[in-house]
C-alpha cells in the first residue's frame, strides 16, 4: 500500500469513528491536532452534531486562542469557550512531573458536564498515535473518563495529520507546537498565575524582536533559560539582536537570564528525569 | 569539587577561558561568563558551543548556558 493509499484509509476510519459517534464535543486547543479533528468531523456530522470546546486558563498561549478563533471562524466550527480551573489544585500547581494529568482531568470533567448538558454523546480530544510513544499522564485521565481519541485509535500520527490538514487547507497545519505555558516551569517550581504570566509576556516580546524558528523561556527559580532553534543560537552574536533580547527579558521582569547553548530540544525540563522515568520510551510529551 | 568548578577546569583543560555558576532549583543549569582569550566577544560558533556543553555536561550540569545578564 502507497503512503498515500494509508492516509486515505486511515482517513476513512476516521471517519467512521466520528460517524459511530453520532454526535461530539472535542477538546479544542486550535493547535494541529485538534483544529483536524474538529473539522473532520464537521465535515462529517454537520455543525449541529459537533460543538469544539476550548478551556481557557493562565495556562494556555493567548497565541493559541487565536489560533483557535482563526480556525473555528474559517471552517464556522460551532465554538464554546469555557474557563478551566487547574491551577486552584494542588495537585497541578506542585508542579511535579504528573502534572498535566491533573489538568486534564479538570478540562475533561468540564467538558463532560457540557455534553451532557447539551446532549451529546461523547468527549473526544485531539491525541494522535506518535502520542502513545511518550509518557503522558493526561492520557490517563482520558481513559479513566471516557474520554476518547480517535486520531490515535486510526494510528494517524502528527506528521500525516499535518499532511491532511495542508490537504484540508486549514491554517494550522504548519504550525509549531505550542503547548500549555506550565511546560516552561522547572518541575517542583510550583505553578502560579505570576510565573505564567511572566513566561508568556517574555515570548511575546521575544517575538516581536525576532522571527524564531523556535522559542521557549524556561523557568528555573528566578532565572530565565531561552531555549531557541539550534540554526538561531548564532544570530544572538549580533549585539542590537542581543540587546534587545535582553531588554525583552527584563521588560517581563526577568532579574537573570541566559541562553541554552544546545538549542530548542522537545521536552527540555524532562530530561531531569527523563531517562529514569520513560526508560526506552522516550520523552515525555510535546514541550 | 563543586560541578562549577570541575566544569571550569574541565573547559581550562580545552583552552577556554570561563566562569561557571550553578543555577535552578537542584544546580542543573551552568551559568558560563565566557570570553576569547582576546576578550573580544562571547562565543556562539557551533564548535565553541559544542565544546562548552560537552566540558559543562560532563561536569553533571543538565543545561549548558551562557549568561544574558
Amino acid at each position: 500500500m502507497s503512503r498515500s493509499e494509508a492516509l486515505e484509509t486511515k482517513e476513512r476510519a476516521l471517519r467512521d469513528v466520528l460517524s459511530s459517534c453520532e454526535s461530539v464535543i472535542i477538546g479544542f486547543s486550535g493547535g494541529v491536532d485538534s483544529s483536524f479533528l474538529a473539522y473532520v468531523a464537521l465535515d462529517e456530522l454537520g455543525p449541529d452534531r459537533v460543538l469544539a470546546v476550548t478551556g481557557r486558563s493562565p495556562a494556555y498561549p493567548g497565541v493559541q486562542h487565536e489560533m483557535a478563533v482563526k480556525v473555528a471562524r474559517s471552517v464556522d466550527l460551532p465554538h464554546l469557550e469555557i474557563q478551566t480551573y487547574e491551577l486552584d489544585d494542588p495537585g497541578y500547581a506542585a508542579n511535579a512531573p504528573d502534572r498535566c494529568y491533573f489538568c486534564k482531568a479538570e478540562l475533561y470533567q468540564r467538558l463532560l458536564t457540557v455534553m451532557r448538558e447539551r446532549g451529546f454523546n461523547v468527549v473526544l480530544d485531539g491525541s494522535n498515535a506518535d502520542d502513545l510513544d511518550d509518557h503522558r499522564p493526561g492520557l490517563a485521565a482520558a481513559r479513566e473518563l471516557g474520554v476518547r481519541s480517535p486520531l490515535q485509535e486510526v494510528g494517524l500520527t502528527k506528521a500525516e495529520i499535518r499532511i491532511l490538514s495542508k490537504r484540508a487547507g486549514l491554517p494550522t497545519w504548519e504550525i509549531p507546537a505550542s503547548p500549555c505555558l506550565a511546560s516552561r516551569i522547572a518541575y517542583g517550581l510550583e505553578v502560579t498565575p505570576k510565573r505564567l504570566r511572566a513566561i508568556e509576556d517574555a515570548e511575546a516580546r521575544l517575538r516581536e524582536v525576532h522571527t524564531w524558528r523556535e522559542l521557549r523561556v524556561r523557568y528555573h527559580g528566578g532565572l530565565a533559560r531561552l531555549e531557541v532553534a539550534p540554526e538561531d543560537i548564532e544570530s544572538l552574536s549580533e549585539t542590537s539582536l542581543r540587546e534587545r533580547v535582553i531588554q525583552a527579558l527584563r521588560d517581563a521582569g526577568f532579574a537573570r537570564a541566559c541562553l541554552d547553548l544546545q538549542g530548542y530540544r522537545r521536552g527540555a525540563l524532562n530530561e531531569s528525569f527523563g531517562r529514569e522515568a520513560a526508560g526506552a520510551r522516550g520523552g515525555f510529551g510535546d514541550t | 569539587m563543586s560541578n562549577a568548578t570541575e566544569a571550569e577546569r574541565l573547559l581550562a583543560d580545552a583552552g577556554l577561558d570561563a566562569s561557571v555558576e550553578s543555577a535552578g532549583l537542584e544546580g542543573e543549569v551552568a551559568v558560563i561568563r565566557y570570553r576569547h582569550r582576546d576578550g573580544s566577544s562571547d562565543a556562539l560558533g557551533e564548535e565553541q558551543r559544542r565544546v562548552l556543553v560537552d566540558r559543562c555536561s560532563a561536569a553533571g550540569f543538565r543545561y549548558v548556558t551562557l549568561e544574558l545578564f
